[in-house]
C-alpha cells in the first residue's frame, strides 16, 4: 500500500485521468471527492462489498428451489 | 462476431443457449465483484415474468423480476453519469430489473443495485442507487400487494 500524507485542498492523482480531492478534515471524518471518467464506478467499499455479496448469493442454483414460488409470477 | 456465427452457451443449468442477437448485451462495467463479466444473455425465463440474465464467460446467472412488477419502491432516479455512460437520449429506453432470490422459498429484491438494460443499444450496467434508505435485500412486495404488506 501506498502511503501519503496530504492537506486539506490537496490532490492525488490515480493514473491519468482520476482525481482525489481532500475537501475537508472534521474529527474523524474525511471528505473526499473524486473525479473519474464516468465508466468507472465510485463506490463505498461496505457497499460494493454487500451488493458483490448478494450478488453472489442470488447466482441460480442457489435458487433453484423456489420453482414452486415462481409460479406465482406466471402470466396470467 | 461474423454474420453467421451462432452463439452458443454451454450452461449447467440450462443446458446448451442460443441467444438471439437482440438478446445479447454488453456491459462495459460488469456487475457490482464480476467485472470481468461483459457479455450476458437477457432470456425469458420458462412461461413466467422473469428473465435470467446469463453471463458467456462464466456460469453466473441472475433471476430478474421486471422492476414494474415491483411494489417495494416506487421508483428511483437515474443519474446523469449513467445516461451517458448507456449512451441514451432519455430514460424512456432504459427497462429496470431488480435481482430477485429466495430464501427459503420466500422472495427478495436488491432494490439498491437494480440491472438497466437499453435494449435499443444493447447495453447494460447494475446501477447503484445512493439512496441510503434502500437495501441490497428486502422482501418482495409485488406491486398491487402494497396493501397486503402487513
Amino acid at each position: 500500500m501506498l502511503v501519503l500524507k496530504r492537506k486539506v485542498g490537496e490532490v492525488v492523482r490515480i493514473g491519468n485521468d482520476i482525481e482525489v480531492h481532500v475537501l475537508a478534515v472534521e474529527g474523524d471524518v474525511i471528505k473526499l471527492g473524486f473525479e473519474a471518467p464516468k465508466q468507472v464506478q465510485i463506490l463505498r467499499s461496505e457497499v460494493y462489498e454487500a451488493i458483490k455479496a448478494e450478488n453472489m448469493q442470488s447466482t441460480i442454483p442457489s435458487g433453484k428451489d423456489a420453482k414452486e414460488w415462481i409460479k406465482h409470477l406466471k402470466k396470467k | 462476431m461474423g454474420e453467421n456465427t451462432v452463439t452458443v452457451i454451454h450452461s449447467q443449468l440450462y443446458g446448451e443457449l442460443r441467444p438471439e442477437k437482440h438478446q445479447i448485451y454488453q456491459f462495459q462495467q460488469g456487475i457490482v465483484g464480476f467485472s470481468h463479466l461483459n457479455q450476458f444473455a437477457l432470456l425469458p425465463y420458462e412461461d413466467s415474468q422473469l428473465f435470467i440474465l446469463q453471463a458467456f464467460e462464466e456460469e453466473l446467472s441472475l433471476l430478474l423480476l421486471p422492476a414494474s412488477m415491483c411494489g417495494n419502491v416506487e421508483g428511483f432516479h437515474i443519474d446523469e453519469e449513467v445516461v451517458t455512460a448507456l449512451e441514451i437520449e432519455s430514460v424512456e429506453e432504459v427497462i429496470a430489473f431488480y435481482i430477485i432470490r429466495f430464501i427459503d422459498d420466500v422472495p427478495f429484491v436488491n432494490v439498491k443495485a437494480p440491472i438497466l438494460i437499453v435494449p435499443n443499444k444493447q447495453k447494460g450496467c447494475q446501477y447503484v442507487l445512493t439512496n441510503d434508505s434502500v437495501s441490497v435485500r428486502e422482501r418482495l412486495i409485488l406491486a398491487g400487494d402494497e396493501d397486503a404488506r402487513s
